[in-house]
């Protein structure tokens, strides 16, 4: 694992997991230091129409503070935001978080790749975008987008994911940097640079 | 913060031209948008018409109307169900109604009301209330087209489970069934209910007040404008309410951005319910 | 001990730690001391008895050799003798002996005595003694020796020997003397130190006990402390193991009880836990009987007050039956109880009560102590656990649901998968279909760019033609004005072409034939028609734009009227006509008006009469029916009008018949001159006639000639906002006290153009003792009711610039002035309008004296008074009675009545700032009871909230907002609108408010309820002007209904017609419209009986005289010119809105 490297100054990470995506943050959200610098986005696909307690659950085991995420929040460094249910999320300049209604993309609202998008349009390559678990193929169009703008593409081992079909349709859209089991990922977060401050 | 390619500087720029140039063109005032959401849909539009460039649209729109009404339907969102987050509208019974209850006529707009599914929740809820024939329901839209659909009330049948789910969970006294008729997967709301909706064009971005209200429900639109347009929007809201009146909003988004922020106090917080009151 | 110091402070503590505790130290050392003090004691003593002993030896030795010496002595004289007797040498033998000892014994003595000086020297002369007495024996026996026996024997009888011997005894005998008693005292002396040895010793021995017992006391004490320690700490560690592991809050309280009753032998205790907040339950008890134990708070009871003091409690002499302890055989009462709270950091989170049948012991109740906070510790810790295996649970829990949620999300997602795979292979059945409908759309697009193309081009001939017709329009406007300007141009060829007709008529030189003397005559008379054509028509276009100027003065009525027929007897005279002049009785005999244009009219009128009557009379009548009005009538008896022909030949350019003028000469455009003229002077012209039977045109007038519309001045465009503050008409103004207010505020503000009329009011408020600000326009009047905040306004409705109505809505509006009462005056009666606009009073000209001093006094009192006054008008006693106890306050008076008559009388003895009413009352409606305040003018009209508990209808509901801006219905929360509502019309003074209420309340006003949800519809072709009408109304909650030209106004009242919700309630009328214009389709509304009392107000596009008088004369209600004024198009609506 100490042959994986990033590029330097990543300044947002994404992640857009599905089905057994709840696990997989719960293992790897503890694994961001505190103190991070880069500020974190997450889209966890989840039944709409209720309310959400990602932020809650996560909250518990991350060193960083998590927050569901209120429309035009300033984006603030070493935060964790979560989608809320039901809305897409997308960063727009500022940054700021925007929450938008729009139709599901793949079946999903909140999509992975409308957040990848807007991501990989504000941050470019000071980007670190990772899919995990679950069914479907949301993210990979996304996870394209990052790549095309040159940022870092992390996707779940399919093998190890307990859902792999969005894994594997991100790698099947897309060359990723680096092909990952959840603890590779995680001593990958460990290695995020923190603020200097 | 702008990151390479074509999502880049130019984007912004063929971007903020192709609004400007809608807006001198057909008065549609999208300047004030939230531009991720805005790029997100005009992608698709470009992919629709086919254009490889913003430029290249621009220019389509700029010489032929019809292009524009199409564009149209691409910039305005028509996402809605009926009796959406059913917490709120349980609070709207529970904490709003019993004030409405005190006023012999009440005047009630939806603004940005889509497709109207908001508008006949509130219809259907004030019915239940015993206050609907009192009741008057400005449920207000830019996008013509949504205006239409709306005041024809007629839905995909498919999605009354659901609305029914909402409607039992919104503290609903009757049945949902009762309030439209369903067949060819369609379901067709009740006439009676449009009896006291008037749906009309307005612009929370160019137009202004038009009457005075004692409930603003303005949910989930306030997302697709940046600060600047969220604070006129809610400035107009402040001007339509009555002293004392109520303002409902999404359950993400907030007054912030509104100059007249600390007017308004909570009534219900998690379900975003404010109410006008006075500055001392 | 029980307290642990920091490590640090163990550290150093321990690194400095005395050997022994400091108690014992001295013990010890006290120890030492006695022992050494004892030794050296017992030492000192044993040394002296030595010395003592030694002593006594050393005298005894003494003795000895004394006894020794003299026995030496004996022995030698003995031998002396015993050889003196025998002279056998065998006997010289112990005289020999004593001989050799006696030296030594000397000396021995002699070293024995050297200490006693007397003794020595006792012992010198025992030694000079025996030395003597052995030389005596020593000579005996020598004597013997020699033989000589008897020599020997005499010196033997001689007596010096046996002095010597008795010196020698008596000198022993005294050292042996001395000797004695020195040995006595030595015996004395040790038998001293002796004692001093046993009392030393046994006083050492003594301490030495003490000490020992000291010592034995100490260690007890250490071993019983250590001992009770070793069983307080066993006792702790025990009862912490008993609190090992994760035990519930039950199980903690029942291992802690029992792990304490049985230790500390107590028969009987509970344990109490609090799982939360001051709730102590008992958990558990031990030997508890069934009854006891039951739920404590804290400061109840004897647990109770442990646990709020959070201390150990120890109660010894129990009453009996506190706790009763029960065992198989019997029943006992505990002597002592022990209550312990389990508290940690001042927290009580449970308690231990034991009850014991014999006395606590001390470390007992130290192990309680101690156990506490142990158990408060396990009991808090417990209660975190539980809280962390609750949150854990619930996030598991959570966790889960969110897995199967998500589980059941990837089952529908996979499900979505399978159908879009299913989809992906229809749309590539439908990319087929589509490729071919591409291609009919390809084809649809052309066609439909080709419509589009059509369109464009109609858009732009439309364009086209609206440009035409604003050019039409222009030029309309410039035809009057040019015709007005060309006066001169025309009359002067004309003028001239006349007068050298006339010069060539007169033939003055006499050189013209006959015949060329009928043409010059021709030439003149034709040139006069076309003057007289000329001067019609110049007269019609000037009065059109606007030129023509009246100037009032005073006329009398018979010097117009005999002027008149003295001009135009000849003419009669001529047609052998009668001319007649009646001026009937109660006719004044002058009156307000520009006699040259009453002349003119009248001059007009006779003319026509004698031109179109062959014979009979023509009579001039002069009446007045009314007291406003003054006719004059001008009968004729000729040929008549046919009634299709009577409006016709008011109408510019068109005669009754064609052939009429050319029999009767004429222009045919005096009776429009006349009429518009007419409407000048405030009045108008109508016709009676039958053909054949003569006619009779009638000119009605206003006595007091201020005839409001058509006073106006036209020409200047206004601006879109008029300018509020600008300066007073200097010409006009009458001398007020404007610039003399002392500021003391005892100031009226009259608005009133007629300057007499003023100058009268100015008059009467002096004689009040009022400062006077006399304002002749609505805009003056409104500036200086802002500037100066008169205490009273009194308000001219027909006024220069604007409706006194209007002035009076602004005034409303305002803030500052709105508290102001204001008084109307008025010639005609808008009594209805102008008290719902908030007028104070209201009174018809001509207005007596004491009215006017009358509503100035009222006034003042209503300004003077600071107390708010409330009407409440309730018939149910108990609501009253609330209503009133939710609003009084210091500086509100509530008058309670309870039915309509006695708040009606209420009403007309004082005034009210606010009303209350419920609608149900006993002797009427509350409908019934606003429109008898409203129908009675002595009845002030304050504004009124609604306060009912009756659902209304829409209909009931828009009845009442004609009265009520407020209305609530009675419902849970009611009460505090109402109480916000009458606040609300409380604050009259609003410009002592602070400025954001203030503006609150102005925006609260903007939103007037008068065009809330009220339709009006605009008719108007122009999209501009539609868009400024809506914007100005709509945001005022007024709908707008829009027709493009009087045909679609038409539909548009039809349609609203059939439902009563969409009833149009008043309608803005353009006039330059296409199809139909505005005065066709004001005249064909007003045709429909249903629709002659719909308010309809005309936009008139120019300041054009006419016009105004045209839209009246078609039905009009008011007009109003373009580009308008916000205000006061706002203004005009809301005065015309129905209630």
């Amino acid at each position: 694992m100490s042959g994986l490297t990033l590029p330097a100054a990543i300044e947002a990470v994404v992640i857009g997991a599905s089905s057994g995506g709840v696990e997989a943050l719960r293992r790897l959200l503890p694994a961001l230091p505190a103190g991070l610098a880069a500020s974190v986005f997450v889209v966890l696909h989840l039944p709409r129409g209720r309310g959400s307690l990602l932020a809650e659950i996560f909250g518990r085991v991350c060193a960083l503070p998590v927050r569901e995420v209120l429309d035009k929040d300033p984006v603030l460094p070493g935060t964790v935001y979560v989608a809320p249910p039901n809305y897409h999320l997308l960063l727009d300049s500022g940054p700021q978080l925007a929450l938008s209604m729009d139709e599901p993309v793949e079946y999903s609202r909140p999509s992975i790749t409308v957040l990848f998008e807007s991501a990989a349009a504000l941050y470019g390559p000071r980007l670190l975008a990772v899919i995990l678990t679950g069914a479907g193929a949301d993210g990979a169009e996304g996870l394209a987008a990052v790549q095309r703008a040159g940022g870092c593409c992390v996707v779940q081992l399919p093998a190890d994911a307990s859902v792999p079909q969005m894994p594997a349709s991100a790698l099947q859209r897309t060359s990723a940097d680096f092909v990952l089991t959840l603890e590779d990922i995680m001593s990958l977060f460990r290695q995020l640079p923190r603020s200097s401050a | 913060m702008k990151g390479e390619g074509d999502d880049g500087a130019v984007g912004d720029i063929e971007l903020n031209l192709l609004v400007e140039a809608i807006y001198h063109t057909y008065h549609y005032d999208f300047r004030g948008y939230a531009r991720a959401s805005l790029r997100r849909r005009l992608k698709a539009a470009l992919h629709h018409f086919g254009c490889a460039t913003l430029s290249q649209l621009q220019s389509r729109v700029l010489h032929e109307a019809a292009v524009f009404g199409e564009l149209l339907e691409y910039l305005t969102v028509q996402v809605s169900e009926m009796f959406r987050d059913p917490g709120y509208f349980l609070a709207l019974r529970e904490k709003v109604v019993p004030l409405l209850r005190t006023y012999p006529s009440l005047k009630i707009w939806v603004a940005g009301c889509s497709t109207g599914e908001e508008a006949y929740s509130m219809a259907i809820l004030l019915r239940e209330e015993g206050l609907l024939e009192r009741s008057l329901i400005y449920a207000t839209d830019i996008n013509p087209n949504a205006l239409r659909k709306a005041e024809a009330g007629i839905y995909d049948a498919a999605k009354v489970p659901e609305y029914t789910e909402n409607h039992r969970r919104s503290g609903g006294r009757s049945s949902l069934s009762d309030y439209y008729s369903a067949a060819y997967g369609r379901a067709i709301l009740d006439k009676s209910l449009r009896r006291n909706i008037v749906f009309s064009d307005h612009s929370l971005a160019t137009d202004s007040v038009f009457a005075e209200v004692q409930l603003v429900s303005c949910r989930n639109v306030l997302i697709y404008f940046d600060r600047a347009l969220q604070s006129r929007a809610l400035d107009l809201f402040h001007e339509a309410l009555c002293r004392k009146g109520f303002l409902g909003i999404g359950l993400r988004e907030s007054l912030r951005f509104s100059s007249h922020a600390d007017a308004f106090v909570e009534v219900a917080r998690e379900d975003r319910i404010y109410q006008k009151v006075d500055r001392a | 001990m029980s307290n642990t110091p920091e490590p640090s402070d163990e550290l150093r503590s321990l690194r400095a730690l005395p050997l022994l505790p400091l108690r014992a130290g001295l013990c010890f050392v006290a120890a030492v001391c006695a022992v050494v003090l004892i030794a050296w004691l017992s030492y000192d003593a044993l040394a002296e008895r030595t010395t003592t002993s030694l002593r006594a030896q050393a005298t005894q030795q003494v003795l000895e050799e004394l006894r020794q010496l003299a026995s030496t002595m004996k022995d030698a004289e003995t031998g002396q003798r015993g050889y003196l007797l025998t002279g056998e040498a065998d006997y010289l033998g112990p005289f020999l002996s004593a001989k050799s000892t006696l030296g030594t014994q000397l000396d021995t003595l002699r070293r024995l005595v050297e200490a006693s000086p007397e003794q020595s020297r006792r012992a010198g002369q025992v030694a000079d003694l025996v030395r003597q007495k052995l030389d005596e024996l020593e000579q005996t026996i020598a004597l013997r020796q020699s033989g000589d026996s008897d020599g020997a024997l005499v010196l033997v009888r001689t007596t010096r020997g046996r002095a010597l011997m008795d010196r020698l005894r008596e000198l022993i005998a005294q050292m042996e003397q001395m000797e004695l008693l020195t040995l006595q005292q030595r015996e004395m002396e040790w038998n001293a130190a002796s004692e001093r040895t046993v009392y030393v010793t046994l006083g050492g021995a003594l301490l030495l006990f003490v000490l020992i017992l000291f010592a034995a006391y100490m260690t007890s004490r250490d071993y019983r402390l250590r001992e009770t320690e070793t069983w307080l700490r066993a006792g702790l560690a025990g009862f912490n193991r008993r609190l090992w592991g994760e035990q519930g809050l039950q199980a903690l309280g029942e291992n802690a009880l029992a792990f304490l009753a049985r230790r500390l032998e107590a028969p009987i205790g509970v344990a109490y836990v609090a799982p939360g907040g001051s709730r102590h339950v008992p958990v558990a008890g031990h030997a508890l009987s069934p009854d006891g134990g039951a739920e404590v708070r804290a400061g109840q009871g004897l647990v109770g007050q442990a646990i709020k003091e959070a201390r150990l409690l120890h109660v010894r002499d129990l009453p009996p039956g506190y706790l009763a302890l029960d065992s198989g055989s019997g029943r006992g009462d505990v002597r002592e109880v022990v209550i312990l709270p389990a508290q940690v950091d001042g927290v009580v989170h449970g308690a231990i009560e034991l009850g014991f049948l014999r006395p606590v012991q001390p470390a007992e109740l130290e192990l309680l102590r101690r156990v506490s906070e142990a158990f408060g510790v396990a009991l808090r810790t417990a209660k975190d656990r539980a809280r962390v295996l609750e949150l854990l649970e619930e996030t598991q829990q959570q966790a889960e649901e969110l897995q199967t949620q998500q589980e059941e999300l990837r089952v529908s997602n996979e499900e979505l998968e399978e159908q879009s795979n299913a989809l992906r292979a229809s749309r590539l059945q439908l990319e087929n279909q589509q490729a071919e409908l591409e291609q009919s759309n390809v084809q649809l697009e052309e066609q439909a760019q080709q419509l589009e193309r059509q369109r464009d081009e109609l858009a732009r001939s439309q364009i086209v033609l609206i440009d035409k017709a604003a050019e039409l329009e222009r030029s309309n406007s410039y035809k009057s004005e040019f015709l007005a300007n060309m006066s001169h141009e025309l009359r002067t060829p004309l003028n001239s072409t006349l007068i050298l007709a006339k010069l060539l008529e007169d033939n003055k030189s006499g050189n013209l034939t006959e015949e060329q003397i009928k043409f010059a005559q021709t030439i003149s008379s034709a040139g006069r028609d076309l003057l007289a054509i000329i001067n019609d028509v110049l007269d019609l276009a000037k009065i059109e734009s606007g030129r023509v100027e009246i100037s009032r003065e005073k006329t009398s009525i018979a010097a117009t009227t005999d002027a008149l027929v003295r001009t135009l007897r000849p003419l009669a005279q001529e047609k052998g006509l009668r001319l007649l002049c009646e001026i009937e009785p109660g006719v004044p005999a002058e009156f307000q008006t520009d006699p040259l244009r009453l002349g003119q009219i009248l001059r007009n009128l006779l003319s026509n009469a004698l031109k179109f009557t062959d014979r009979g009379e023509v009579a001039l009548r002069v009446s007045s029916d009314s007291e406003a009005r003054i006719d004059f009538a001008v009968h004729d008896t000729g040929i008549g009008i046919a009634e299709a022909q009577q409006e016709v030949i008011f109408e510019a350019f068109r005669q009754a018949d064609g052939s009429m003028h050319r029999k009767y000469g004429g222009t045919g455009l005096g009776l429009s001159i006349s009429r518009d003229l007419a409407r000048l002077l405030g009045g108008n012209i109508t016709l009676r006639s039958r053909p054949g039977q003569g006619s009779v045109f009638t000119l009605s007038l206003p006595l007091t000639g201020a005839a409001e519309p058509a006073e106006r001045v036209p020409g200047t465009p206004t601006l879109r906002r008029a300018v509020r503050d600008s300066a007073p008409p200097a010409a006009a103004a009458i001398d007020d006290d404007r610039v003399r207010l002392s500021g003391d505020g005892r100031c009226v503000l009259v608005i009133e153009d007629d300057v007499a009329f003023a100058t009268i009011l100015r008059d009467v408020a002096h004689e009040m003792g009022f400062a006077c600000v006399v304002a002749h326009d609505g805009g003056d009047g409104l500036a200086c009711a802002a500037r100066h905040l008169p205490l009273a306004i009194l308000l001219d409705i027909n006024l220069p610039d604007q409706s006194g109505l209007g002035v009076l809505d602004q005034l409303k509006r305002d803030p500052r002035t709105r508290h102001i009462p204001v008084h109307v005056i008025s010639v005609a009666d808008y009594a209805q309008q102008a008290l719902e606009r908030g007028a104070f009073g209201y009174a018809v000209k001509p207005v007596l004296r004491a009215q006017l001093v009358e509503a100035l006094r009222q006034m003042e009192a209503k300004s003077a008074s600071r107390i708010r006054s409330v009407l409440v008008v309730e018939d149910n006693v108990v609501q009253l009675e609330s209503v009133r106890r939710l609003l009084g306050a210091d500086d509100v008076t509530i008058v309670g009545v309870d039915s309509a008559q006695g708040a009606l009388a209420a009403l007309q003895s004082s005034t009210f700032d606010c009303m209350v009413l419920d609608l149900n009352l006993p002797d009427m409606s509350g409908f019934d009871l606003l429109q008898q305040m409203a129908a009675s003018e002595d009845v002030a009209f304050p504004p009124v909230i609604v306060y009912t508990g009756r659902a209304l209808g829409r209909d009931e509901e828009q009845a009442l907002r004609r009265f009520s801006k407020s209305i609530i219905i009675k419902d849970a929360r009611s009460p505090e609108r109402l109480l916000d509502e009458v606040t609300l019309f409380l604050h009259q003074m609003e410009s002592s408010l602070p400025p954001d209420q203030q503006r609150m309340l102005k925006a609260a006003r903007d939103r007037d309820t008068v065009l809330e949800g009220r339709r009006i519809l605009v008719v108007e072709d122009d999209v501009r002007n539609i868009f400024a009408v809506s914007s100005v109304l709509e945001p005022k909650g007024a709908r707008i209904e829009i027709a493009r030209n009087g045909r679609e106004a038409l539909e548009a009242l039809q349609r609203a017609e059939q439902s009563a919700d969409q009833a149009i309630d008043l309608v803005l009328m353009d006039i330059m419209m296409p199809e139909m214009d505005g005065f066709t389709a004001m005249r064909r509304i007003r045709e429909q009986p249903q629709w002659r009392k719909l308010p309809i107000i005309a936009l008139t596009a120019k300041a054009m005289k006419d016009d105004h008088e045209k839209c009246l004369a078609a039905g009009a209600s008011d007009y109003i010119a373009k580009p308008l004024d916000v205000d006061k198009l706002v203004s005009l609506v809301r005065v015309w809105m129905p209630r």
